[in-house]
């Protein structure tokens, strides 16, 4: 029997690394007839904000070489109305469930925080800062190591719940982010979010999706998102769940041995809703053939060139 | 329900200029599925990687029926796969028609026949009296297949049928439609655009089912957003893949 299991720590332990990327899963009861938990160790959802956001205008998507562009602008029903509408659907999932927060200044995220760090079907938060904050400028909170800083050291204050920062490579120097979380309090990073991207409709000279410049995701994206892993990987010693582009369960492998403790499967889920299922089969078969009881001891195991 | 399903082409035709008929076995769906839904098909291919939606042009012999016009790298894929070729699809997908007690008018605009075509079996079966008006650019572009009888024609350069576009024939019809009646309707954005506004101005009921790029067709990404009317001034969206295709055409803010 191989052991698929793996453990973030802080006694957050998942039944497999595959957890769903934030944004690419809905809030997870949207497709619950498709039978898809089975094959997953947790899922997270949508970003949440503290007000309902009707998100971008259209077009918000399109799709570019092995990969998409998006803008959805963070669409979602709002804290208040997700706390009264979903958590049936939660506990009833028996499976980890990790809720991705979102907001424009210190004060949206400390609100949607504290609402819903009493919820004991919560196993842990994942904070998206990859948005504008108002108060500096419009800069990114993921951008600014201080401005982060801030921002995670007065969520750790908030929550004993297990906490998560998921950095951006849209950066110079992503180590700097990285230890930015690790400095104050983060329990884990998860990375990367989207790159950025645009593209042009040659015959209507015009953006393809309304913000002209969205987040670039899917496989595309793969080797990017390596990269940043392995770089934050060497600097930090906080457990990492790798995100971007991963597709099949080679690059689950991929991932793990760069020094993912967990992944996020992302924009597959909308090409191949079954992924999950198929990860799982070949994680048991190379774990088999490479004669590996326990998954969680490749982890970081990439050997020198 | 939604259901995966592994379905070798039965038939994959050309039926029009650049415009193709494809029969799959698709026994799961038959019962299931109801006018107005879609189906994703997924290629697999490592370069693009939506699955792409069709609309149900209908069901012939435990056989659903897909209405499709080469337009792109995957169409232009999926019209040289030869019978036998497995495809997968997941479906039904997204809402339906809500069909009333009006007396049914179907107005199709090109490929936008598919969930017409669909409509129109449905209503056939239960032996309601409707009228389908079939437009398109030329003869060579109309859609023609048994499983639509004989709809009334128009076509842009009066090639076959009546010269114009489907409006101008809906609009010589509507004297004597008989009243109250309900729009389903298919095709163009201008065209969608054009029957809600008379919709509006004379006070039917329209429904029309719209064509999106979807990444996912399920809900997931919220790619699909089609901006509604909304009483503050705010922004409102819904998804075509979820929310619709289906939409009232009173609820649809599409000039913007």
């Amino acid at each position: 029997m191989i052991d698929l299991s793996v453990d973030l720590g802080k006694g957050l332990v998942l039944s497999n690394p595959l957890l769903t990327a934030s944004g690419t899963f809905g809030y997870g009861d949207e497709i619950s007839d498709l039978n898809v938990f089975d094959y997953l160790g947790g899922l997270v959802t949508k970003s949440i904000t503290l007000m309902p956001r009707a998100g971008n205008p259209p077009p918000r998507i399109t799709e570019t070489p092995a990969g998409m562009l998006n803008s959805i602008g963070l669409a979602n029903i709002g804290v208040d109305a997700f706390l009264e509408s979903k958590v049936p659907f939660y506990r009833q999932l028996n499976k980890k469930v990790i809720v991705n927060i979102a907001g424009s200044k210190p004060e949206e995220y400390i609100a949607v925080l504290e609402k819903l760090t009493t919820q004991d079907w919560v196993a842990a938060f994942e904070i998206n800062v990859s948005c504008p904050n108002v108060k500096e400028g419009g800069i990114e909170f993921g951008k600014d190591p201080v401005v982060l800083g801030n921002l995670v050291r007065q969520l750790r204050a908030l929550t004993g719940k297990f906490l998560i920062i998921k950095l951006t490579p849209n950066v110079t120097d992503i180590v700097s982010l990285a230890l930015s979380g690790q400095e104050n309090g983060a329990d884990a990073l998860s990375l990367i979010n989207t790159v950025y991207g645009a593209a042009i409709d040659i015959y209507t000279r015009r953006p393809k999706i309304h913000t002209v410049i969205g987040g670039l995701s899917g496989p595309a994206i793969k080797p990017i998102a390596l990269a940043h892993l392995i770089k934050v990987h060497r600097a930090v010693s906080l457990p990492l769940i790798g995100i971007g582009g991963i597709s099949n369960g080679a690059d689950v492998i991929e991932f793990m041995l760069a020094g993912a403790s967990a992944v996020e499967l992302g924009t597959v889920n909308f090409y191949n809703p079954l992924a999950a299922r198929e990860i799982v089969a070949f994680l048991i078969k190379y774990c088999e053939d490479q004669k590996i009881k326990c998954l969680r001891e490749i982890v970081g195991q990439l050997q020198s060139a | 329900m939604k259901v995966f399903l592994n379905s070798p082409i039965a038939e994959n035709r050309l039926i029009a200029r650049d415009t193709f008929l494809l029969r799959l076995p698709a026994l799961e769906l038959t019962s299931v599925a109801r006018p107005g839904q879609f189906v994703n098909l997924y290629f697999n291919n490592p370069v693009h990687l939506f699955p792409r939606p069709f609309s149900i042009a209908g069901f012939e012999d435990d056989h659903m029926l897909i209405l499709y016009k080469r337009v792109g790298k995957m169409t232009s894929y999926l019209s040289t796969l030869p019978i036998g070729t497995s495809l997968l699809l997941l479906g039904p997908l997204g809402n339906s028609f809500v069909v009333d007690r009006n007396y049914p008018v179907l107005l199709a605009g090109g490929v936008g026949l598919a969930p017409l075509a669909f409509l129109n079996q449905i209503l056939n079966q239960e032996e309601r009296p409707s009228t389908l008006i079939l437009g398109a650019r030329t003869a060579e572009d109309l859609p023609l297949f048994s499983a639509i009888g004989e709809p009334e024609l128009v076509t842009e350069n009066g090639s076959r049928g009546m010269t114009g576009n489907v409006l101008d024939y809906f609009s010589q019809l509507y004297p004597n439609l008989p009243k109250p009646f309900t729009v389903y309707a298919c095709g163009p954005e201008a065209m969608l655009r054009a029957i809600i506004q008379m919709a509006q101005h004379l006070s039917f009921p329209v429904q029309v089912s719209l064509e999106r790029v979807m990444a996912c067709g399920l809900g997931l990404c919220q790619g699909c957003a089609v901006k509604i009317k909304t009483d503050n001034n705010t922004s409102g969206y819904k998804l075509v893949c979820k929310d619709g295709p289906v939409f009232n055409g009173m609820e649809l803010s599409l000039n913007d």
